[in-house]
């Protein structure tokens, strides 16, 4: 997994709760690259999984909930690091349907060894989108926290329900609302 | 009032926090940078990628613009060889009828003066027609056009023959001419009389125009190995001999060794041109040794067939196949019967071919992958794996050159022959077939200057492949040979004897 995606959650865990909670973390679940994380490296998956499981029962908020928060985090960060991918996209629907030809492309010049996830997105009406997310990871609520935070980029609101297909892959319909979801 | 430690330790505690704000500052920094710098590398990688693949595309271009220009060249050449032989054979005609006359005016009652006059006009007519038929005979040669005439020669006539047309120049000049033929193991060849006395009267001719005093010796040998007998003939002289730096060009068209003989000495320098290349359409070649001021020694290696002893058999014509070309083709023979084999090998044995076997389809294939083949006999009728299916098979090889291949069938008919050309055979022999037949289909695989006139060729990679190896073929024929022959190998023989 890229470094980025560690480095921003050892960020939002200092931003959200402490610098403490973050030596406690890798303290806990002692990460074979020693928990030094950089951006540009990549680390195994293993590593995030064991620390965000560490994080819920140290704070007691449930593991997807926290990576729906972490998925949030995460796509305001890329718009802050990124901002040019987003100003390539007219709305969500844009914006979601290059992430494969687009935004991973440009991933792989950097990157050519990254395993990315993919997604296959097909319009079922003019609200409505299906995404099939395929990845050996399943990060499925961190990409729903992902979705809903970009769609707010873009002045959006979007409610994502998720279907497990045969396959393996996950299909997320993301449906355009008036108002958001209740928090 | 603060304790002291306690406010230096939070102090501490501050500068610290600064200190690590800054490293982490500077690590992403660090990334971005990074992040950066690689892009700007993908990208300059990716631009000279397109520079490379742009390169190639050039050098495809200038490739195909230097062949066309080369194909044009050779066309102009060609052009041109033909309008001199038009000419030479337009401007001859005229000239015999001018001879005639002369010949008519010399029987005629004349005055000395007018008789003088008329010998003029004969001899001057004679020399000019010498070089209109050296004309017509080197355009002929140049355009594949010379058929070379298939009779009994006697090697020993021609050499006796040739000495007498020089022996009085050379007498009149106080040169001795002496000749020897040695006791031949085969006097008799099957062969081109004409073309092969030219060839001997050109060298003889030339040794005694370039020479003033001393001698012009000919020695005349043959070597026979079973049918095949090659004809050595060596003609020594004590003459200006040929400067080192002049040597390589005595065989090209209209080239004297020196621009000065051509004024002194006469003659169109075309001579040796053509001898030379006859004896390369007869499978030989001329090789020259000379010490400058003081002589030369130009040795010609035939390579005939012997003549069967009864000997009066009708002339056969043979279209100008030069078998030497013939010896570097890379050649398997794909056939399951063990006799059937025997006989494709010999026969190929005796136009200088060694080839590969193979015994069915399979085998045949696998050769075909491994080695690079020119030329593929193919057995129609195979156990494992038939002549069409394994030509299937080869066709599907990612070969850099794929072979010809010629089909062997047992019967000849038309459906039999679009089978074979659908599986992507080029080639069709019906079996038996003989020598003649093996020739024709052999011709077909071979190079331009090699290949007869009257064959037609697509112009296919194979020939174009071949063509380009032409120089490797002559050296092989000449180790093949040379291994051959028995006693001491040619160069050493040749080296025995000092000129002068």
């Amino acid at each position: 997994m890229k470094g980025v995606v560690f480095t921003e959650f050892l960020g939002l865990v200092e931003e959200a709760f402490s610098a403490d909670m973050v030596d406690d973390l890798i303290d806990a679940t002692s990460p074979p690259s020693g928990g030094a994380y950089t951006a540009v490296g990549t680390y195994d998956h293993a590593e995030i999984v064991a620390m965000v499981v560490a994080l819920s029962a140290r704070s007691g908020i449930a593991v997807p909930d926290l990576l729906a928060t972490f998925g949030r985090h995460l796509a305001g960060r890329f718009h802050e690091l990124y901002p040019v991918f987003f100003e390539r996209a007219s709305d969500i629907f844009s914006f979601l349907s290059s992430i494969d030809d687009v935004i991973h492309a440009e991933v792989r010049k950097l990157y050519p060894d990254a395993a990315l996830p993919q997604f296959e997105d097909r319009m079922l009406d003019d609200d409505v989108m299906e995404l099939v997310y395929r990845s050996p990871r399943r990060m499925d609520d961190l990409a729903v926290g992902l979705i809903e935070r970009c769609a707010e980029i873009f002045g959006e609101w979007v409610a994502v329900e998720r279907s497990a297909r045969p396959d393996g892959a996950v299909a997320f319909v993301v449906r355009r609302v008036a108002e958001p979801a209740s928090a | 009032m603060t304790d002291p430690t306690l406010h230096e330790a939070l102090e501490r505690i501050v500068r610290l926090e600064k200190r690590l704000a800054r490293e982490r500052e500077a690590r992403v920094q660090a990334e971005r940078m990074l992040e950066a710098k690689s892009l700007e590398l993908y990208e300059a990688n990716e631009s000279l990628r397109r520079a490379a693949l742009d390169l190639e595309a050039q050098v495809r271009v200038r490739t195909h613009e230097l062949a066309q220009a080369r194909d044009r060249a050779e066309a102009a050449d060609r052009t041109k060889g033909e309008f001199l032989a038009m000419m030479s054979h337009e401007i001859r005609t005229p000239l015999i009828g001018v001879l005639g006359m002369a010949d008519l005016l010399a029987e005629s009652s004349l005055d000395p003066e007018q008789r003088q006059q008329v010998a003029t006009i004969r001899s001057s007519g004679d020399t000019l027609l010498v070089i209109i038929n050296d004309i017509l005979d080197f355009s002929k040669v140049e355009a594949n056009k010379l058929e070379l005439e298939l009779g009994v020669v006697d090697l020993v006539d021609e050499v006796d023959h040739v000495a007498r047309l020089y022996r009085a120049t050379a007498d009149g000049k106080g040169v001795a001419l002496d000749v020897h033929v040695d006791e031949v193991t085969a006097r008799r060849v099957l062969g081109d009389r004409v073309r092969i006395r030219q060839i001997v009267a050109n060298l003889v001719s030339n040794a005694v125009k370039f020479t003033e005093r001393g001698s012009v010796a000919v020695h005349a040998r043959t070597e026979r190995d079973d049918d095949l007998v090659t004809m050595v003939i060596d003609v020594v002289d004590t003459g200006i001999g040929i400067p080192p730096d002049r040597i390589d060009r005595l065989f090209q068209a209209f080239s004297q060794a020196d621009a000065s003989t051509t004024r002194r000495f006469g003659g169109t320098g075309l001579g040796l041109a053509i001898s030379e290349r006859l004896a390369r359409m007869m499978g030989g070649s001329i090789q020259v040794e000379s010490d400058h001021g003081r002589g030369s020694r130009f040795r010609v290696r035939l390579f005939l067939e012997a003549a069967s002893p009864d000997g009066d058999e009708p002339a056969v014509v043979r279209s100008a196949i030069d078998p030497s070309a013939f010896a570097a083709l890379r050649l398997l023979v794909a056939e399951d019967n063990a006799v059937n084999r025997k006989v494709a090998v010999a026969l190929l044995a005796r136009l200088g071919v060694e080839a590969d076997l193979a015994e069915n389809g399979v085998e045949a294939v696998d050769a075909v992958a491994a080695g690079h083949y020119d030329v593929v006999l193919m057995d129609m009728q195979m156990p494992e794996l038939d002549g069409l299916d394994a030509t299937r098979r080869i066709r599907a090889l990612p070969l850099d050159r794929q072979p010809r291949i010629v089909a062997l069938t047992a019967n000849a008919f038309e459906s039999d022959r679009a089978a074979c050309l659908a599986a992507g055979m080029d080639d069709f022999m019906t079996k038996p077939f003989g020598l003649d037949e093996l020739c024709r289909a052999l011709a077909r695989c071979v190079p331009v200057n090699a290949r007869p006139s009257s064959a037609t060729i697509a112009s296919d990679g194979v020939t174009a492949a071949c063509h380009r190896d032409a120089s490797r073929w002559a050296s092989r024929w000449a180790s093949r040979w040379a291994a051959r022959s028995s006693g001491a190998p040619a160069a050493q023989a040749c080296g025995e004897h000092d000129v002068g």
